[in-house]
């Protein structure tokens, strides 16, 4: 521990620093004193001995100083003095400190926020050994996502692929669990292959997971095991630490609890967090049957392998697609490898280091990523004003900075001091902008709200937003402290000779150069919010072709009941028999998808008449709707009937007018065949008679146009393949609730509840990014527009203040104040002149980031952008209004004496 | 052309005012004044110590703890502070020599005539 000695020993110095510089003084002047005595025996006189000791000594001052300096740590004393003079100079202005820090706080606060759920859901690794190493391994149809394998191919590919160390394989579902009240619930559950943990390399918090010998066909002898997430043991199991060995029933099969995940992992999809983890051989049970092992299985899974060290990606894909071919020869029925899907699908590998992406990711990518950007601009914006205060500041403190020069202070100790002072300044911003961006990131995640969970993103702020402040922080003294610094650094010590004023004036144009920067972002970002809000106006006035305000929607889990399908159906239409009985119900119904869910299905279908095969994409979407949908949802019936209660196969259908003018240009349609005979892209083949015409009516979103849809009855085969959503009609959710409740606890006592939604907020949720986005713009661009009136005046004010004397001659010599006036607003409309053009230019580039959010409204929607810019330019007026008039009432007497 | 046969004294080699001081402490503990002597004339009037830089010198090796310094009286109402070689400076001092030997006689392969 010699730096441990050596500490000791220099603060012992430093502690009686007084007492060591006499010590040193003493024994240098006894040295002095010798080599003079020396002189003096060689026959010099006393004087000339002393002058020579002095000579060959060296400076004493400076020696005695280096001497010092070997004890203490001169950097680290000069930088602490720089803060402590910064905190001092700042004290004295504490509006001014508070301005500016506050002002970066908002910049840091906002991009650390945004940055925070950037980085958790789009760039950090999974909290396992060796992420990097990671990779997904899988047929995909399009390069951006991941690729999935069926069981047969993992355990094909394990047997035959070289360039991974292991391949396991994660599946995805809902489980059904008591909560810790004993009401039923569904819980997102992750099945996993047995290597999947020791791949990852996760440890578990309590217990043990799920090993090989867990996952096996029909599970172990000793019954199945389940692991919980370290939320799922918190919520639902209150942390008991003895949970292991604990017998739980999950989706109506016992298991047993043998072990909790480590807190910070929370499954491999970013933002989602799984509750609970089962063996992958669970998915048969929660499926019924076995999906998961005939040889020609089709059920897919996302695999995830783990390079060994030294592979690359690139060689490891080179590999994998070797095998694409046989592979889906021997593990695909027939008639699969066939679908022209399927034959264009790539076998191929990608990085699995930050995980799966998921639905979340992908649809949340471009708004996070243009939100960055908004925020970005916004603590350019804050770093412009802050330095243009410095800047001010700096003018009313170049006498110090002249003085301090005179006396032979170096130019990088001025700059080195006042960017210290901006340190100071950006570090209570940061400190400021990290504390509400902890608190604010979890204000944002209700807005990235899943359709699928309906759950809010699960983002941890952590340590890196701490981090990522600072660095902010950082990034922020560098751009607004540095043209301060570099003046004061060049700082004339014979400024001082000349009069104040005639300096000034000229070189304060420096300072200038900010205000029409200000403006020329505040233009863009007031643009852009001007652009998303009309968006978001248009798709929000957009025709639905349904009531959007009176319906709720909760989805039953009848699946999980062992009922054969005629009984499955009968009980779904008994639960619709029961809720119409409830008087506040004025209408219901049940139905496959929802609209508002950014999803749909669509398949091929043509006119049984044949006609002319239209040229154009076949494709229709396409859903299942059982009687009452278009009554409950209020989409107007045009031509013939709705489906009734006997509607219970594919005989009939509904088309909706672009449907049906698609299908049968010059035909009276109802009354004609629609064939579907694609049995690789329906899931039933279809041949059926055209009842209805029914409006056309939004689907997946507001934002596409309501595509060509044929609705078929709600079948059998249907109702037992997945959850029907049932619809309710009434003059509140609270009424529909209560309904719902009453008809479940009498038909289906034994299944669970689940939230309850209407379509308004099904659509809000579904335009959850878009929202935040629209609502983050308008407030940056209030900020910004505030921001720039506080540059410009701020610049005008200091500039008015400086020229008072040259203001007083001019209005003695005859100027009238109007004269005045207009020339202070004159030099305002120039800088704001400046900044228009400027932003003019930027919004020009920043647009095609935004074309995509937009809709309805084009780019360069010449009513925004004139809106936008008349909002500026009052604000700008206003701004310089004051100061102008500040300078059209000076007193020629006055100002002249005080010269 | 004035060629320096008598030749001037030398500055010490940079680098090697520690190693000169510490073999110069081997023989007994000295004050400021008397290692410069010391060199001066151990090493025949050829190396020129600017006594000055002597200090700053001393008090690093005091932080590093390879001397330590005590005062002693030194004639009527006079004390000198005499410094000490530690066992740890006397390693130190072995390392250096080795360490200059080795460099100076590389160099001086390197210089010799062929």
């Amino acid at each position: 521990m010699w730096w441990l000695e050596e500490l000791r020993r220099r603060l012992s110095v430093l502690r009686s620093r007084d007492r060591f510089q006499d010590d040193l003084k003493e024994e240098m002047e006894f040295h002095l004193e010798l080599e003079a005595d020396e002189n003096r025996n060689q026959g010099m006189a006393a004087e000339e001995a002393l002058h020579k000791a002095r000579r060959q000594f060296g400076n004493f001052l400076l020696l005695r100083e280096t001497s010092l300096n070997v004890w203490t740590w001169p950097t680290l004393e000069s930088f602490y003095r720089d803060v402590v003079c910064g905190f001092r100079a700042l004290r004295k202005s504490p509006v001014f400190f508070l301005t500016t820090a506050i002002t970066l706080a908002l910049g840091i606060g906002a991009n650390t926020a945004i940055f925070t759920l950037l980085y958790s859901l789009l760039l950090r690794s999974l909290p396992v050994r060796n992420p990097s190493e990671l990779v997904r391994i899988g047929y995909t149809f399009d390069l951006s996502s991941g690729g999935s394998l069926t069981w047969p191919m993992v355990r094909q590919l394990r047997r035959q692929l070289r360039s991974f160390t292991e391949i396991s394989a994660w599946d995805t579902g809902s489980v059904t669990m008591k909560d810790r009240g004993g009401t039923v619930r569904m819980y997102d559950a992750s099945m996993v292959s047995g290597n999947a943990f020791s791949l990852l390399g996760v440890q578990p918090y309590i217990g043990r997971l799920i090993a090989p010998s867990d996952d096996v066909r029909g599970g172990p002898a000793e019954g199945w095991p389940i692991v919980l997430g370290h939320g799922t043991w918190n919520d639902v199991f209150r942390g008991d630490p003895q949970i292991v060995g604990k017998r739980i029933v999950v989706s109506n099969t016992p298991v047993t609890v043998v072990g909790v995940t480590p807190p910070e992992f929370q499954g491999i999809v970013p933002g989602d967090r799984s509750k609970v983890y089962l063996p992958l051989q669970f998915s048969n049970v929660l499926e019924g049957r076995d999906v998961l092992n005939p040889p020609t299985a089709f059920y897919w899974l996302w695999p995830i392998a783990r390079l060994k060290p030294g592979a690359t990606l690139a060689q490891a894909n080179a590999e994998v697609t070797t095998y694409r071919d046989a592979l889906l020869q021997q593990c695909l029925p027939p008639r699969f490898a066939q679908n022209p899907e399927i034959k264009n699908a790539m076998l191929r590998t990608s990085s699995a280091r930050t995980g799966v992406s998921s639905f979340r990711e992908r649809t949340y990518r471009q708004p996070l990523l243009l939100m960055q950007g908004l925020v970005g601009v916004v603590l350019l914006l804050c770093c412009l004003n802050v330095g243009g205060l410095m800047m001010s500041k700096f003018y009313a403190r170049r006498d110090e900075f002249a003085i301090r020069t005179a006396i032979g202070a170096g130019r990088w100790r001025l700059v080195r001091q006042y960017l210290t002072e901006s340190c100071v300044v950006a570090g209570a911003g940061a400190f400021l902008g990290g504390v509400g961006a902890w608190y604010g990131t979890s204000a944002l995640l209700n807005y990235f709200v899943s359709p699928d969970s309906q759950e809010g993103l699960f983002v941890r702020p952590d340590a890196a937003v701490l981090g990522i402040s600072l660095a902010f922080g950082v990034v922020a003294t560098l751009l607004f402290g540095t043209l301060p610094a570099w003046r004061a650094g060049r700082s004339d010590p014979g400024q001082l000779l000349n009069s104040r004023r005639i300096v000034g004036v000229r070189k304060q144009l420096a300072g200038r150069a900010f205000v029409p920067l200000q403006v020329a972002l505040s233009l863009v970002l007031v643009a852009v919010a001007g652009l998303l809000s009309q968006s978001l106006i248009r798709i929000r006035s957009e025709h639905a072709g349904f009531d959007i305000d009176h319906v709720t929607l909760t989805c039953p889990q009848f699946e999980q009941l062992p009922l054969k399908p005629a009984a499955m159906q009968d009980l779904y239409q008994a639960m619709v028999d029961r809720l119409e009985r409830s008087p506040a119900i004025q209408a219901a119904t049940f139905t496959w998808y929802t609209p508002m869910t950014n999803s749909k299905a669509t398949g091929p279908f043509r006119a049984a008449s044949g006609g002319p095969h239209p040229p154009e994409d076949p494709k229709l979407a396409y859903n299942y709707v059982a009687a009452g949908y278009f009554r409950t949802m209020q989409t107007p019936i045009l031509a013939g009937r709705e489906f009734e209660r006997k509607d219970r196969d594919l005989s009939v259908c509904v088309l909706n007018q672009s449907a049906a003018a698609f299908l049968f240009p010059r035909q009276q349609p109802i009354g004609q065949y629609v064939l579907g005979t694609d049995r690789q892209q329906l899931p039933e083949a279809v041949s059926c008679r055209v009842v209805g015409i029914a409006e056309d009516a939004k689907y997946a979103s507001l934002r596409e146009p309501a595509p060509r849809t044929i609705y078929f009855p709600m079948t059998e085969w249907r109702v037992t393949h997945g959850n029907m959503v049932f619809l309710m009609r009434s003059v509140t959710e609270a009424q529909a609730i209560a309904a719902y409740r009453e008809a479940l606890a009498e038909k289906a006592p034994n299944t669970p509840l689940l939230r309850f939604m209407t379509l308004h907020r099904q659509l809000d949720e579904s335009m959850g990014a878009q929202r935040l986005l629209t609502l983050l713009s308008n407030v940056f661009a209030g900020v910004a527009l505030f921001l720039s009136a506080i540059g410009l005046y701020g610049l005008l004010a200091s500039s008015v203040a400086q020229r008072t004397g040259e203001i007083g001659v001019r209005v003695a010599l005859g100027a009238q104040r109007g004269d005045v006036l207009r020339m202070i607003l004159r030099e305002a409309m120039r800088m704001f002149g400046v900044g228009l053009v400027l932003g003019a230019l930027g919004l020009w580039g920043a647009v095609r980031f935004v074309k995509d959010m937009l809709f309805g409204v084009s780019a360069f929607d010449p009513m925004t952008l004139t809106w936008t810019a008349a909002l500026l330019g009052i604000v700008a007026f206003a701004a310089a209004f004051i100061p102008a008039r500040r300078a059209a009432s000076v007193d020629p007497m006055q100002a002249l004496r005080a010269e | 052309m004035h060629r320096d046969d008598e030749r001037s004294p030398a500055d010490v080699l940079p680098g090697t005012l520690q190693m000169l001081i510490l073999k110069t402490l081997t023989r007994a503990p000295l004050h400021g004044y008397a290692i410069a002597q010391q060199i001066k004339l151990t090493s025949d009037d050829v190396l020129q110590v600017e006594e000055g830089s002597l200090y700053p010198a001393l008090q690093r090796m005091l932080l590093k703890g390879w001397v330590t310094a005590e005062w002693v009286p030194a004639g009527p109402k006079r004390r000198a502070r005499v410094y000490r070689l530690t066992p740890a400076g006397r390693k130190k001092l072995m390392e250096a020599v080795s360490e200059f030997t080795r460099v100076m006689e590389a160099t001086f392969r390197v210089i010799q005539p062929a």
